[in-house]
């Protein structure tokens, strides 16, 4: 069976290549409600509510949250090595973004709506920092 | 994104790596989202509220020499003395928070403020003025109300502007991302600045971050209050840093034909279904409470004076800690009233968040607040919240229970 993987170009803020198994969010995370000792997700009604994000390449519609706690709870991610291996948001905006630079976390935006909805589906993604190329391979690929 | 020759020199170290890490983020900032250069602002507000994280990048520019070039302005952190005041044990990790925040801030030279609105009296930018705002209620009141110009910084991005005295180009600089691109009628019901503040939460829950509303059909009369409220808690369920409120605010004012102006057809209306619903969710607890939250963001002197008003000689239960956070500058315009409020058990604050170790007393209990906000993040601090208005608050407070 042949590995099925899709690439973009994509708009990225990195300093290394990363991989991580998709972690696909309908709804936006604030890191200040994940539990940096466990990497869950903390929030009552969200749809990922227990879920580690630790390793993950996490894919989000957008940011959120007021303007201090996505950097402090990224950073106590990253304290306890919780953190996500990449961010990927459709709907970037400035405190996600310098909340993921300086906490050194790969952040890509700039995927296509069919790239993104692709990522519903699972699997891993593949950032080339470099050339800001984003592979998504195929969930169950890894078995070929 | 075009740098100068000098701002490449910044870059690149030549005046040392505190204001070199400082334009690396700015840069980076600007390569993600399409900024062709930096531009010069006047001010910053730096919403540093004494967390790691913030402090990590903050004394990372500071410990290499970066002073912030525009006046800087700091959101609170909290008053030390509260700690006697409330008897609460502080451990060492908690006081460093504080230490460290009051010694970084000396060390880049900013304003220690103390005040999440700095945008009510006294770091006021003017219409049109290119500004770099963090603080989820100052992006959105000094873009709205005051036609000024600020991107939703973070509070990392405006430190970094503030050293560096520019910003980069991009997003609600320009004019054309400033032109609404939805229509929201609101056919709900809006009593009050608490209403606006539920009308905030439901909005930024269904906005997308870019979105530019154009806000129809608000009856009540707009306080300084009710503008703050609404843009914060709308930066707290989402991020929408620029509202237009038809009638009210500049850039829509001079445009009598608003249906022109708007670049999407695309409309939502806001039901009283979809305001009630907000209002559920957060106010469906009851019992016994031990606190009264008021303040986040910041109170205005009306409001401290509104709860004076409404207690009317009345006392606030024994059980119940009465909390009002404001700034130091009002603290000092209120001047007698905030020892008359003492004396009643109302506690009238300065240079405190919310969102601080030195309220853990009330922790664990169920408490009173008119602040979606506060409800939210006090929740990682293990306090649930029933969240009304002020009024209600006001009589809870003399009963000991809502």
């Amino acid at each position: 069976m042949s590995v099925k993987s899709y690439i973009q170009k994509v708009k990225a803020a990195c300093n290394r290549d990363t991989e991580g198994e998709v972690l696909f969010s309908e709804r936006s995370v604030n890191f200040y409600l994940v539990d940096p000792l466990t990497s869950e997700i903390l929030e009552d009604d969200h749809p990922l509510k227990g879920v580690k994000v630790k390793g993950k390449a996490l894919v989000i519609p957008s940011g959120k949250g007021s303007s201090v706690v996505q950097l402090d709870g990224l950073y106590q991610l990253l304290t306890h090595d919780n953190q996500p291996s990449m961010i990927v948001v459709r709907d970037p905006d400035p405190v996600i973004v310098s909340a993921a630079i300086i906490c050194d976390v790969p952040i890509v935006t700039g995927v296509s709506d069919e790239f993104m909805s692709l990522t519903k589906r699972g699997g891993s993604l593949d950032l080339n920092c470099q050339r800001k190329e984003l592979t998504l391979i195929e969930p169950g690929a890894e078995n070929k | 994104m075009y740098l100068t020759t000098e701002e490449e020199n910044v870059l690149n170290g030549k005046y040392g790596m505190g204001k070199s890490n400082a334009m690396k983020l700015l840069v980076s900032l600007g390569e993600m989202f399409d900024a062709d250069k930096l531009i010069p602002i006047k001010r910053a507000h730096w919403a540093v509220s004494g967390q790691e994280g913030d402090l990590f990048f903050a004394e990372k520019l500071a410990n290499s020499g970066a002073r912030v070039s525009v006046v800087t302005t700091t959101n609170p952190a909290w008053d030390s003395t509260l700690s006697n005041l409330f008897h609460v044990d502080i451990d060492d990790y908690e006081r460093s928070l504080l230490d460290r925040t009051i010694e970084v801030s000396d060390k880049l030279g900013v304003i220690k403020s103390f005040n999440c609105t700095p945008y009510l009296y006294k770091d006021v930018p003017s219409f049109g003025e290119h500004a770099a705002f963090s603080e989820s209620s100052a992006t959105p009141y000094i873009n709205s109300v005051y036609g000024a110009r600020t991107n939703r910084e973070s509070s990392s991005s405006a430190l970094a502007a503030g050293v560096i005295g520019k910003t980069p180009n991009y997003g609600l600089h320009l004019d054309e991302n400033r032109i609404p691109n939805i229509t929201v009628n609101v056919s709900a019901q809006i009593k009050d600045d608490f209403d606006m503040g539920l009308l905030g939460w439901h909005l930024g829950e269904i906005l997308k971050p870019d979105d530019v509303p154009l806000i129809k059909g608000l009856k009540i009369e707009m306080t300084e209050e009710g503008l703050r409220d609404f843009g914060a808690m709308m930066n707290t369920s989402g991020a929408v840093s620029l509202f237009h409120l038809e009638g009210v605010t500049p850039e829509v004012k001079g445009i009598s034909d608003t249906s022109s102006w708007v670049s999407s057809r695309e409309r939502i209306t806001v039901t009283s279904e979809d305001v009630e619903k907000v209002r559920k969710k957060f106010t469906d607890k009851r019992g016994k409470i031990n606190s009264v939250y008021i303040g986040c963001p910041h109170s205005t002197i009306p409001e401290v004076m509104k709860v004076n008003r409404l207690l009317d000689g009345r006392k606030v239960n024994d059980e119940v800690k009465f909390l009002i956070f404001t700034s130091a500058t009002n603290i000092k315009i209120l001047g007698e009233n905030v020892k008359k409020l003492a004396s009643k058990g109302v506690y009238v604050m300065q240079d405190s968040c919310v969102d601080e170790p030195v309220f853990k007393f009330t922790e664990g209990g169920l408490g009173a607040t008119n602040s979606l906000k506060a409800a939210y993040y006090r929740k990682r601090r293990n306090q649930e919240f029933v969240v009304t208005n002020i009024e209600n608050l006001v009589e809870a407070a003399v009963r000991g229970y809502i």
